[in-house]
């Protein structure tokens, strides 16, 4: 066997637990210099917690980490970064109201090695603009610029993907490419296996906090699909082309300020997706079609009757419930999950939640845990449970569904919309695959407008095409 | 003549309300209201008065920076609520303050001559402070524990420390505008002479949008009207406690017009968005 170079992290045997749960049970993992290493899993596999671990954020219960080849106790995300370990997290360590120079003033960062660091990764950034006034891939890249300029060489990225739009995600993946040639040791958190496969030089799987092993190149996405999930769970693709029904609810003309001109038809027992490029309009249109806000122009009818300009207490009356896209709106972050339920539940609460929690497999150690503390994917399934599964609403409003939420709940969350709304559902998506194999009709919205829409059989050049128009 | 003594006694006025309100810019800017500012004026203008100058500069500077220390670190460290602590840190003020200033009622000082070392002392400190604020590192910092402690934190800056070095720094101007108060412009000690300077410059400073340069400008507009209203006493038959409150009537309206038209200019309101809330480490 010929001599390797050590590695430039590696972590042996970690063990960590939680109260009542074993978080990570002896994971080995290692990452190379000028490597990407991605750890693949769904939501709750253990894979932030073993982030949170390189980052010092906790000490690990058992195990050791070595770096470059010397075995070291990491104290604090402090001491980490001053070990060359950084971390691009889902928050961003920026300040909104100070411009890109002061931001990097403030973190201690020299502005000019910054900008010389930018342009060898091939990154644009203005100086001079404020943070407030970036989108969340340019903040990303400003975070990736400010780690190489504190001469860090371990990566540690959790979820990057997780808040960008597709366009956004293409030039990430292509930013991690060149970290790694630039010889940086970069670990990716996903629990998508397509960028898994993209990006990645070797690819970790774990599931529920043990290692079930790492793969080379090349990879194989149904190898890594029964890795990821004991039970393989296939997408099931919805069987369209049933008989056409009765339309139900109808937004004609919508208008707001950004909506310019929207009609939706929805017909019975049908899930019509949304489709478009982020910062489209999309969540205004959602908002507009919930009544969650009142439309400048253009009319709603639900069954026949017209509900434009009506408060949103009476759309929620005749049925319509609404998922706005930021979690925070829809759930009382110091509320505890109980309490969060109670906002629509009337009788049996506690019953009834431990119900929502066996069949959504929503994971909280007890009801009256402040919201706030769940992961993201159990957060966003205490909103369904209540929105939809306690609900049963005639018409559901979705924005952004299943984002954050791993293949199997996905699929979950579809089955209980076809079961559970007995109407119909809008939701919009980001992701055309997931609205081709879901949706029975899709729309796509472009600039403000609803630019094209389509019935199955659905060809998935041709809504790519529309939505980058 | 008379327009010249006014521009006159309006810019004496105004020297300590700019301390104060300079003072105010940096802590709300970092995101605590201070309330308490009132009680840090009036404490250190007692002590200034009991122990009369020159030692009564320093004492005052020392007990009136102390005081707001504590009330950062009650309200931060110990995420109190800072509302509520302002107004317990202004009446144990005027207890206490009352209390320790009683000899002093009634007895003048040595009134200084304006361009005393007083004067150069107090544009030194503004100075530094505007400094601090526009071009360094702890003013964006300061900023920043305003705007968004959690990124801050993040950033790897203690935002409890950045907290108390901002209030240090406006301890020492409230504390500097109390001396002053008795000591330079006033020139003696009664009980309720000082009352309401600190409450001022809570105002100004929003008047002033957080904006140290701004916060010029809006330092004169009590004064102008304190001054106004010492004037006006001997032509008026108006009583002059009702005219003791223009200045305050007039304050509280420039601030409702300035906040009405920032907002007609659909700019970003610039108030620190976590001011008055305490930052407490979200845990993980």
């Amino acid at each position: 066997m010929p001599q390797q170079a050590e590695p430039a992290l590696r972590a042996v045997g970690i063990t960590k637990f939680f109260p009542g749960v074993v978080a990570l049970d002896g994971v080995d993992f290692e990452v190379n210099k000028g490597e990407v290493h991605s750890l693949l899993g769904e939501n709750g596999a253990g894979k932030s917690t073993l982030i949170s671990i390189l980052y010092g954020v906790y000490a690990p219960d058992r195990g050791e980490i070595y770096l470059r080849g010397r075995r070291t106790t990491i104290h604090s995300p402090r001491h980490a970064a001053k070990l060359g370990i950084s971390l691009i997290s889902q928050h961003f360590a920026l300040v909104d109201s100070l411009t890109v120079e002061e931001n990097l003033r403030l973190a201690g960062i020299d502005v000019e090695k910054a900008e010389k660091i930018a342009e060898q990764l091939g990154v644009e950034i203005d100086m001079r603009r404020y943070v407030a006034e970036l989108t969340v891939g340019q903040r990303q890249r400003l975070e990736i610029v400010k780690s190489l300029a504190r001469e860090s060489d371990v990566l540690l990225m959790d979820e990057p993907t997780a808040l960008l739009s597709p366009r956004e995600v293409k030039s990430l993946l292509a930013v991690v490419r060149r970290l790694a040639e630039m010889g940086k040791a970069v670990v990716f958190v996903t629990h998508k296996i397509r960028e898994a496969v993209e990006v990645s030089d070797r690819i970790t799987v774990l599931r529920r906090g043990k290692k079930i092993a790492t793969y080379e190149r090349p990879f194989d996405e149904d190898v890594l699909l029964a890795a990821m999930f004991e039970t393989s769970v296939k997408r099931r693709v919805h069987k369209a082309g049933r008989a056409a029904s009765e339309v139900i609810y109808r937004a004609e003309g919508l208008r707001g300020s950004r909506v310019r001109e929207a009609t939706i038809e929805l017909r019975r027992g049908e899930v019509a997706a949304v489709l478009g490029v982020a910062g489209n309009g999309q969540e205004e249109l959602m908002e507009l079609l919930a009544g969650f806000k009142k439309p400048t122009g253009g009319r709603i009818f639900l069954d026949g009757q017209e509900l434009t300009g009506r408060p949103f207490a009476e759309f929620l009356k005749k049925g319509v419930a609404y998922i706005p896209e930021d979690r925070w709106r829809a759930l009382a972050k110091e509320l505890s999950v109980l309490d969060n339920f109670k906002i629509r539940c009337v009788k049996n609460c506690v019953e009834a939640l431990q119900e929502a929690k066996k069949e959504l497999d929503i994971d909280f150690p007890s009801p009256s845990v402040r919201v706030a503390a769940l992961s993201g994917g159990n957060q966003q399934k205490v909103i369904l449970a209540r929105e939809v599964w306690l609900r049963k609403p005639y018409v559901l409003i979705a924005s952004h569904p299943t984002r954050g939420l791993d293949v199997e709940t996905s699929e979950k969350f579809y089955a209980l919309v076809r079961s559970a709304v007995s109407g119909g559902a809008v939701v919009s998506l980001e992701d055309v695959e997931e609205a081709v194999e879901k949706a029975d009709r899709i729309y796509v919205m472009s600039r403000g407008r609803i630019a094209a829409s389509f019935e199955p059989p659905f060809d998935i050049g041709e809504i790519a095409e529309a939505m980058t128009q | 003549m008379a327009l010249e003594a006014l521009a006159l006694g309006a810019a004496k006025g105004a020297v300590p309300t700019l301390l104060a309100t300079l003072g105010a810019v940096v802590g709300q800017r970092a995101g605590v209201l201070n309330l308490g500012l009132e009680g840090v004026v009036y404490l250190s203008a007692a002590v200034a008065a009991a122990l009369g100058p020159p030692w009564g500069y320093i004492a005052a500077l020392v007990v009136g920076t102390a005081y707001n220390l504590l009330y950062y670190y009650l309200s931060n460290d110990m995420a109190l609520n800072q509302i509520l602590l302002g107004f317990a840190f202004t009446m144990a003020a005027y207890g206490i303050g009352s209390q320790l200033a009683q000899p002093a009622v009634g007895k003048p000082f040595e009134k200084p001559p304006i361009t005393g070392l007083e004067a150069f002392a107090a544009a030194t400190a503004l100075a530094v402070a505007i400094h601090i604020m526009l071009r360094t590192r702890l003013g964006l910092a300061i900023k920043a524990s305003g705007d968004d402690p959690a990124s801050l934190d993040l950033i790897g800056v203690d935002v409890y420390r950045v907290r108390k070095i901002a209030g240090v720094i406006e301890g020492v101007l409230a504390s500097a505008a109390g001396a002053y108060l008795v000591l330079a412009y006033y020139g003696s000690w009664t009980e309720s002479l000082v009352m309401g300077w600190g409450t001022l410059a809570v105002i100004t400073a929003m008047i002033a949008l957080w904006n140290p340069v701004a916060a010029i400008g809006a330092s004169l507009v009590p004064s102008i009207f304190i001054t106004l209203s010492y004037a006006l006493q001997s032509y008026l038959q108006a009583s002059p406690h009702l005219l003791n409150t223009v200045p305050y009537l007039v304050s509280i309206a420039v601030l409702v017009a300035v906040q009405l038209a920032t907002r007609k200019t659909r700019g970003k309101t610039p108030a620190p968005r976590w001011l008055a809330k305490p930052y407490i480490r979200e845990e993980r």
